[in-house]
């Protein structure tokens, strides 16, 4: 760089800096417009300043020949750390990687949508969907994660509109938007932290409560174990040692008292063998082989059965 | 007199005549207005106009690669700046004859 491109570099950067509050663009033009006399005119020899006069004076003139608003704020010294900004921004690199941090916003801006509310969701401690990195978010009511999607959804649009608006108008806080958006560059870790953390605890629960699907052994109604059967005849006769079988053929049987009961009745068949499916289940006498009631029986209330029987085969 | 008052209402005019002969950047307009005898206006005062015209649609815009340093932006003139500069040639005759006749006149009462 040599010491005149330097001192061009010096005099924007300033002049740049008194048009801060400009709309990012307007600015840009401007600089750059006044950049491509100065780069010409760099050759005549003098200082800038001497030949411009004071950069405040300068871009003031420029801005009120351009019709823009003065800046009602109070002119302010720009502080060490700005000035080396100033620098930064006027290097050519500097130039470089705005112009892909340009191109990159959008996908910030879609970011900052998610961290928004994944940020909220921290600050309120909500919920996670275990299954997807979206918070249950509730409005006045239990968290879902149908809302907090939405909510997700709308911010992003928001997020990307304010980035559209921002850049075609400048934005009108740009200092409170630029905090903003540390705050939900720093939302980052925490968000990340929570939807990892989300993943460990499904994990977790997934290894603790593996679904041991709860198989009640024997027959169940809803669930419920059935401890014995009544089967009756249409017309309300109750019918004792009957063999029931599933659709496949099983036998249906019953567990409890499978076989330790002393008292039970069991059916055997030919081979000795125990018939667990034969109902209703019948209990002897305590220390004896009878049946005291072999019809004792649940109270039912027989209905009056008027659907035609099926035709009996008769032999 | 202030030159720089009267030029500055009257600067939009002259650099809309400046880019209507020819297509200029802002270097290049400042340079042909100073050429024209304006020797006394501001770069930052045209710089300022031409963008502000160019926003007000009287001039569109294009830019040029140059071979030194940054590219040139180049200001043509629109039709909305042609009724523009028309308007401000009949206003400033107009004016300038007024003013002429009466300035003449009051030197003469004064004399």
């Amino acid at each position: 760089m040599t010491a005149a491109t330097a001192d061009v570099a010096a005099y924007l950067a300033a002049v740049r800096s008194s048009l801060h509050d400009l709309p990012e663009a307007e600015r840009d033009d401007l600089v750059a417009e006044v950049e491509a006399s100065l780069v010409e005119t760099a050759g005549e020899g003098g200082s800038i300043s001497a030949r411009l006069g004071p950069p405040e004076e300068f871009a003031a003139e420029l801005r009120s020949a351009a019709g823009l608003h003065e800046s009602s704020a109070p002119e302010r010294r720009p502080s060490q750390l700005a000035l080396f900004a100033q620098r930064i921004a006027s290097d050519p690199r500097g130039a470089q990687v705005r112009s892909i941090a340009r191109e990159l916003a959008p996908i910030w801006w879609v970011a900052r949508g998610y961290l928004t509310v994944g940020g909220l969701a921290y600050i309120l401690d909500a919920n996670w969907s275990t299954q997807y990195p979206v918070p249950q978010v509730g409005i006045g009511g239990p968290g879902t994660g149908e809302t907090g999607l939405a909510l997700i959804v709308v911010a992003t649009i928001v997020s990307v509109w304010a980035g559209l608006w921002m850049r075609r108008h400048g934005s009108p806080f740009s200092r409170f938007w630029a905090v903003v958006n540390a705050a939900l560059v720093l939302a980052i870790i925490p968000v990340t932290l929570d939807v990892t953390d989300t993943r460990a605890q499904e994990l977790l629960f997934a290894m603790s409560y593996a679904p041991v699907t709860q198989v009640t052994p024997g027959l169940t109604d809803d669930g419920v174990p059935i401890d014995n059967i009544y089967p009756y005849t249409r017309d309300g006769k109750l019918l004792h040692d009957v063999l029931l079988y599933d659709g496949r053929g099983r036998p249906i049987e019953i567990a409890s008292n499978r076989g330790d009961d002393p008292n039970r009745r069991f059916v055997v068949s030919n081979g000795s063998r125990p018939l667990f499916n034969v109902f209703p289940i019948r209990y002897y006498e305590p220390g004896t082989k009878r049946v005291e009631r072999p019809n004792a029986a649940p109270y039912i209330e027989h209905p009056l059965v008027v659907t035609p029987p099926l035709p009996a085969k008769r032999r | 007199m202030d030159r720089s008052q009267l030029l500055r209402g009257a600067l939009d005019a002259a650099a809309l005549a400046v880019v209507a002969e020819r297509d200029g950047y802002g270097y290049d307009v400042l340079r042909r207005l100073r050429a024209a005898g304006l020797s006394d206006v501001g770069d930052a005062s045209v710089y300022g106009t031409l963008r502000r015209l160019y926003r007000a649609g009287a001039l569109t815009s294009y830019v040029e690669p140059s071979d030194e340093g940054p590219h040139r932006r180049y200001y043509g003139i629109t039709e909305r700046g042609r009724a523009e500069l028309a308007e401000s040639r009949d206003v400033w005759s107009d004016f300038s004859r007024t003013l002429t006749s009466l300035l003449q006149t009051e030197v003469e009462v004064t004399a």
